[in-house]
């Protein structure tokens, strides 16, 4: 994994996105949990608390990608 | 910072003007009145619209505000199930979410909302125990069921904050926090974000600290609960005496979902991710 955030084009952000793309079919592949479940676990570590606490913030990561839009987090519920 | 700056406060479409200059979520029943009373409001104070009713007319909505959160609350889950479907036009504009009593027969409306990829609010904080069976089974559905994008709370807050160790209690996560939501009943008076809404006889500033003394108090139940640090004795208002011996189960079993979901995860170092390669990996 090392060596391919050092080839060129790649960023480390685009291999960090992989990575959790890759868990996050893993996860699928086990199926056993729901879409929400498995998104509930791949939150990025800045994020969890917005998560756990307040539903607009949150609704934008319940597909896998993280983060939601900019207006939901400034309108913050 | 004072309180009410902090605050976000549920006022009524006919108090917005007694509220300048506060985080608002506006409730009403009539779009319409919406769009007439609040048709200048691309204000960075109004956080959402609560919508009291599914049956109304909600085609005024979904030009008005685009991107603004709406919650819709059901009066009658089990009757207006199907009336979900209605919200799927409303989705393309705003994110809504639908917020589901916690009566009998709730969970039908709950997969169905999920199945319309809707976010759903479970409220009701103290369930009697003929509903913890039908907790489960909702709570089985919205870990495992393929079709489930979308988060159902309490169980989606409560197992972000178990997976990831948040120090947020089901106040927090219920939004129901007095020092961060407020009801401003219809007669203008404060209250605690959480159905009847009576106004509490408590004062909301020490709400929370008065609260947890209580709770934390060594005859109390929550002295000696596992499960206190993510809840904060949410099952113990208004009634002190509530017994948690079935909420106990619920929430025993997000957290064993939490503690699976880990264990699973922790495989995928050493499998592959492709179809077939696990079995191999594992030889």
């Amino acid at each position: 994994m090392d060596d391919k955030v050092n080839e060129p084009g790649i960023q480390p952000e685009d291999s960090e996105t992989k990575e959790r793309s890759d868990r996050r079919d893993f996860l699928r592949s086990l199926g056993k949990w729901s879409t929400a479940a498995i998104a509930a676990i791949l939150l990025t570590e800045s994020t969890p608390s917005n998560e756990a606490s307040a539903w607009p913030n949150r609704r934008g990561s319940l597909d896998g990608r993280g983060g939601g839009g900019s207006w939901m987090k400034r309108r913050g519920w | 910072m004072a309180q009410e700056n902090v605050c976000t406060y549920n006022v009524p479409l006919a108090l917005v003007d007694s509220y300048p200059d506060r985080r608002l979520i506006v409730r009403a029943s009539d779009p319409l009145d919406v769009v007439r009373t609040l048709s200048f409001a691309a204000d960075e104070n109004l956080v959402g619209l609560q919508l009291l009713g599914i049956t109304a007319d909600l085609e005024p909505l979904e030009v008005w505000n685009p991107g603004l959160p709406i919650e819709v609350v059901l009066k009658d889950s089990e009757a207006e199930t199907m009336k979900l479907y209605r919200l799927s036009k409303l989705q393309r504009t705003h994110p809504v979410r639908v917020v589901i009593p916690l009566v009998p027969g709730f969970s039908k409306a709950a997969r169905v909302a999920s199945f319309l990829n809707l976010p759903v609010k479970l409220e009701g904080a103290q369930p009697p125990a003929e509903l913890i069976e039908e907790l489960a089974e909702a709570l089985d559905f919205f870990l495992h069921n393929k079709a489930v994008s979308q988060p159902v709370d309490y169980f989606s807050g409560l197992l972000v904050a178990l997976l990831h160790k948040v120090p947020v209690t089901l106040w927090q996560i219920q939004e129901e926090d007095p020092r961060m939501v407020r009801y401003v009943t219809d007669e203008g008076v404060e209250a605690v974000a959480r159905r009847p809404f009576t106004a509490a006889s408590e004062d909301l500033d020490t709400f929370q600290f008065e609260l947890t003394k209580r709770t934390l108090s060594p005859e109390s139940e929550c002295a000696s609960c596992e499960f206190f640090l993510n809840c904060g004795g949410y099952f113990k208002w208004p009634n002190f005496d509530f017994s948690c011996d079935g909420i106990k189960q619920i929430v025993g079993r997000v957290r064993e979902a939490a503690y699976e979901l880990h264990d699973d995860l922790s495989l995928y170092p050493v499998v592959g991710t492709e179809p077939g390669n696990n079995e191999e990996s594992r030889l």
